[in-house]
């Protein structure tokens, strides 16, 4: 994983909000809290202790929606292991979209990580035991984007960054150019250099493990 | 079918992409229609958008999900637990720090000084055609020794993953005689294989040497489950 490096955060009351900026300014102080965990602040750690009890109903949701494949007590000791990793990983956290946001991606992969690991995801939802759903199934969207999910993490943060902005955070360039101290011209050219670096990084992987790997 | 034109068309390709949705319109109403080159890589990038719209969308539609489902969800064990770790690192921290900084930086020098000699000292696959060096129960498979044509292919290696754990390879190029310097490395790899970025690897010399780094599900790394292949391309 990148370490972000991060500018000095402006105070949260100097920021104007014609600037688009109560969202960034909400960022911001997430970020600042987080970072102030990282530090030993006492009250940040308190507070982020507080943020992160919605991990747990994340977890429980997310894997009613992976087909509740994980019992009481794996679940139970899927909630401890994704706490540690957050604790480990805030360095990982960088303000792109509110904490929630970043806590809610971070459930998933470790909910999809934990049921491979257990083998009980199905290689295809054909092989799957579940009847075929009419409806939207995230359970199926889930293992699609999973890859890709893992891909993205291995662009560097900066470009990351802009691709969840545009993409997850529907942002356009002048809003990111905005979030991120550049011009709006700067962040497509960057955006479009992701693109690039992550198609290159897709198709170098389409030789690699099928979707649902091991399971 | 035009030929293609890198520079011209790199441009108006740039112009064509600029127009977001309506880029596949634009792109047949252009010059650049008539180019095999130019559309394979329109495709590809619009499929890769594609992919992000669609994981943007999934996301959004999750998110949302969780907050109209309202979960009354009641705190288990497990938050205590994990409370109680963080603030007994928050109390330990200072002391602990000033204690054992200076055994914790002695212990990092010589694991890494043995990782450098272990990693840099001559080795028998130094002629390039060595086997697939064991230990451990870890066996680095591809590449090794001569490898035919002008791309390494995929990495891979066979041994039992740590419950959790996760791999990493870690490429060093022969710069110059007897100098290896890092390449390329991989992010976190749950099965044994990797396929290099092939712009990356393009730049790589004939000469490589890889290595296995054996991480646990704690991401702990298990120091001296390291090894270490050499491989060389035949037409570089």
């Amino acid at each position: 994983m990148t370490v972000d490096r991060l500018k000095p955060l402006k105070p949260t009351s100097s920021l104007q909000p014609s600037k688009g900026g109560r969202e960034r300014a909400r960022h911001d102080a997430d970020l600042e809290l987080v970072r102030g965990a990282q530090n030993g602040d006492p009250a940040a750690v308190s507070e982020l202790l507080e943020r992160t009890k919605c991990v747990r109903g994340m977890l429980v949701f997310q894997n009613r929606r992976l087909r509740g494949r994980l019992g009481e007590e794996e679940l139970e000791d899927l909630v401890q292991s994704t706490l540690l990793a957050i604790w480990r990983k805030l360095d990982d956290y960088a303000g792109i979209g509110k904490l929630e946001s970043w806590l809610f991606r971070f459930c998933y992969l470790e909910t999809l990580a934990r049921l491979r690991e257990m083998r009980r995801l199905p290689r295809q939802l054909d092989d799957s035991v579940d009847p075929p759903q009419p409806e939207r199934d995230p359970a199926s969207e889930a293992l699609d984007h999973e890859h890709l999910y893992r891909v993205l993490d291995r662009l560097d943060a900066p470009v990351r960054r802009i691709l969840l902005l545009k993409h997850v955070e529907e942002l356009t360039f002048d809003q990111i150019g905005k979030r991120l101290d550049l011009s709006a011209n700067t962040a497509k050219t960057r955006y479009y250099r992701g693109i690039a670096k992550l198609r290159g990084l897709l198709a170098s992987q389409m030789d690699g493990p099928a979707r649902g790997g091991d399971a | 079918m035009s030929r293609h034109d890198a520079e011209r068309h790199g441009e108006r390709l740039q112009e064509v992409l600029a127009r977001g949705d309506e880029a596949r319109i634009a792109f047949e109403g252009s010059e650049l229609a008539s180019c095999d080159t130019c559309r394979s890589f329109l495709e590809a990038t619009m499929d890769t958008i594609d992919r992000m719209d669609a994981l943007g969308r999934f996301e959004r539609a999750e998110r949302d999900a969780f907050e109209q489902a309202k979960l009354d969800v009641a705190p288990g064990s497990a938050e205590e637990r994990v409370r109680e770790q963080v603030l007994a690192q928050l109390r330990g921290r200072a002391p602990a720090r000033r204690r054992w900084a200076w055994v914790g930086a002695a212990a990092a020098a010589v694991l890494a000084l043995v990782a450098a000699l272990y990693v840099f000292a001559p080795g028998d696959g130094g002629d390039g055609g060595g086997g697939p060096m064991l230990g451990d129960g870890f066996e680095l498979l591809h590449p090794a020794g001569a490898v035919e044509g002008d791309s390494f292919g995929t990495f891979r290696w066979s041994g039992a993953l740590p419950p959790g754990g996760w791999y990493k390879i870690k490429v060093f190029g022969e710069t110059e005689p007897g100098r290896f310097d890092l390449l390329d490395e991989s992010g976190r790899l749950r099965e044994p294989r990797w396929a290099p970025d092939p712009t990356e690897e393009a730049r790589w010399p004939a000469r490589i040497r890889w290595m296995l780094e054996v991480y646990d599900g704690s991401n702990a790394s298990r120091g001296f489950e390291t090894h270490r292949q050499d491989a060389e391309l035949s037409s570089r």
